[in-house]
Formats: structure tokens, C-alpha cells, sequence
């Protein structure tokens, strides 16, 4: 395990994904998954922005306050709350795998990934009754 | 095919391999991401429980001030905008520092840029916070 690791370059991950991903070569189910993961993260920072942006209408009074909850309610919002909804659950999710992965180093990673994708499948079908409930 | 695995695995499966990613960010690095991490799953998850179901009536300043008068509620959303914003920051400086576009000096001034970042949007959220639940 340790000389896999020595072998191993630490940094240029994000550089060598994206050169190999524009010489087409393909770079398997995980690859894809770390970067979409990082996309996410990326999504979800500019969220956390936008959400303090939001509420920070309280400043300029409480009517502005209530004015930004009312267009909350409006159906784009909505959909780009759902949106957010699969961007948490799979960012969450990968993230409870990454750190399994790293508490659990004999884990078969392939197969772990796999099994949680397929549970990541059945609770974004779960949500979406719910959604629909909302 | 064989190749082609073990070069995919040699790049991105250690970039969060059995101790690959505690080596390549260190102690602080990994507690920093994993740890909040870990406990921003729960806090959101009370977030999100006490926003959807905590209330039946429509949204306004006034369920607003009412469940920020709970210390509970209080503490779970500072927690959770603290937590967020060191788990935000330190994964976007993660894939900056994985771009490798910068030197070393362009890093610590990167680190600095973000800690300064995150201070303020913090102390803006705690602004925000005051006039939410006393306005």
C-alpha cells in the first residue's frame, strides 16, 4: 500500500484530468465522479453566496424581507430548489464515500462505488415524491 | 484495459486513496474538509428539517424571529455557516492549489485572500443573523 502511494505524484491531479479529458481518452467511472464532485463544491460555494445575498434583504427592512420569502415561493425558484436538492444529495453522498474510502483504506473501491451510486439512484427517486408533495 | 486502469487509478483513486489525500493535504487539510464535512451533513440536515417541516404557516419575518428564538435553532445555523464557509473555502483553495497555476507565494497570498473572504462573509452572516432574529 505504501509504495502505491510513494509511486504516486501529489499534485497536477486537476491538470492532468482535464489534458486527458480533452484527448479523449477515457478516464473511467471514479474520474468522472471526482470531478463532478469538485463541480459541485464549486455550485454549492456559489449558493452559500447567493443564499447570504438573499437574506441579507432584512437590512433594507422587513417589508424587502418578505418580498424575497413571497418570490421564493414562485415555481423557477422551486425548480432550482430541487436542482440544489440532487447537487447536495450527490456531493453529501460522495463525500460519506471519500471519507469511508479514507477510514477504510481495504475497501474494493470499484464495487463501493458503484453500490453508492445505485443508492444515490434510489434516494433521488425517493426525493422526487416528495418534491411533488412540496 | 489493464493499463488503462491502473493509469486511472494511478492518477484519480489516489487522489482519495487509503491515506492519498490525508498525504497529499496533511492533518489540518483533512480534518478541515473531512471532519466539517461529516458534521455539515447533520447540521444541513436539521437546517433543511427545521425550514420544510418546523413550521406550517407561509414564510415571513415573523416565523423568521420566532425560530431564531430557540437557542437551539441559533446554534445549529451559526455552526452550520461557520462550518460551510471553512469546508467552501478550503475545497475551493483545493482545486486552485490542483490547477497547480500558482507559485508558492501566489498560494499563501490565495490563502490569505480566502481567510480574509471567509472572515467577512462571516461577520456579515452574523450581521444578517442580529437583524433576522431581533429586527
Amino acid at each position: 500500500m505504501v509504495s502505491l502511494h510513494m509511486s504516486v505524484p501529489r499534485k497536477k491531479v486537476l491538470r492532468r484530468f482535464v489534458e486527458r479529458t480533452l484527448q479523449q481518452e477515457r478516464l473511467g467511472f471514479e474520474a468522472y465522479v471526482w470531478a463532478a464532485h469538485r463541480i459541485t463544491g464549486l455550485l454549492l460555494l456559489i449558493f452559500i453566496i447567493f443564499h447570504l445575498f438573499t437574506l441579507s434583504s432584512i437590512l433594507r427592512g422587513e417589508v424587502a424581507y418578505d418580498r424575497i420569502l413571497s418570490f421564493m415561493e414562485s415555481p423557477v425558484v422551486k425548480v432550482g430548489e430541487i436542482m440544489l436538492l440532487w447537487v447536495v444529495l450527490f456531493h453529501s453522498l460522495n463525500g460519506f464515500r471519500l471519507i469511508l474510502l479514507n477510514l477504510f483504506p481495504t475497501i474494493n473501491h470499484k464495487r463501493f462505488a458503484y453500490s453508492i451510486s445505485i443508492m444515490s439512484l434510489i434516494l433521488v427517486s425517493l426525493s422526487i415524491p416528495f418534491i411533488i408533495w412540496i | 484495459m489493464a493499463t488503462d486502469k491502473n493509469d486511472h487509478m494511478e492518477i484519480f483513486l489516489r487522489a482519495h486513496s487509503p491515506g492519498g489525500d490525508y498525504q497529499r493535504i496533511g492533518l489540518w487539510g483533512w480534518l478541515g474538509l473531512y471532519t466539517s464535512g461529516a458534521i455539515l451533513l447533520f447540521l444541513l440536515l436539521t437546517h433543511v428539517g427545521i425550514i420544510h417541516f418546523g413550521t406550517y404557516e407561509p414564510l415571513s419575518i415573523k416565523t423568521t424571529q420566532k425560530a431564531l428564538g430557540s437557542p437551539f435553532i441559533r446554534t445549529i445555523e451559526l455552526s452550520l455557516l461557520l462550518l460551510a464557509l471553512i469546508h467552501g473555502l478550503m475545497g475551493f483553495r483545493r482545486i486552485i492549489l490542483d490547477l497547480e497555476i500558482l507559485q508558492k507565494k501566489g498560494n499563501r497570498w490565495l490563502s490569505l485572500c480566502l481567510v480574509v473572504l471567509g472572515v467577512t462573509l462571516f461577520i456579515w452572516g452574523l450581521f444578517l443573523f442580529n437583524g433576522l432574529s431581533s429586527g
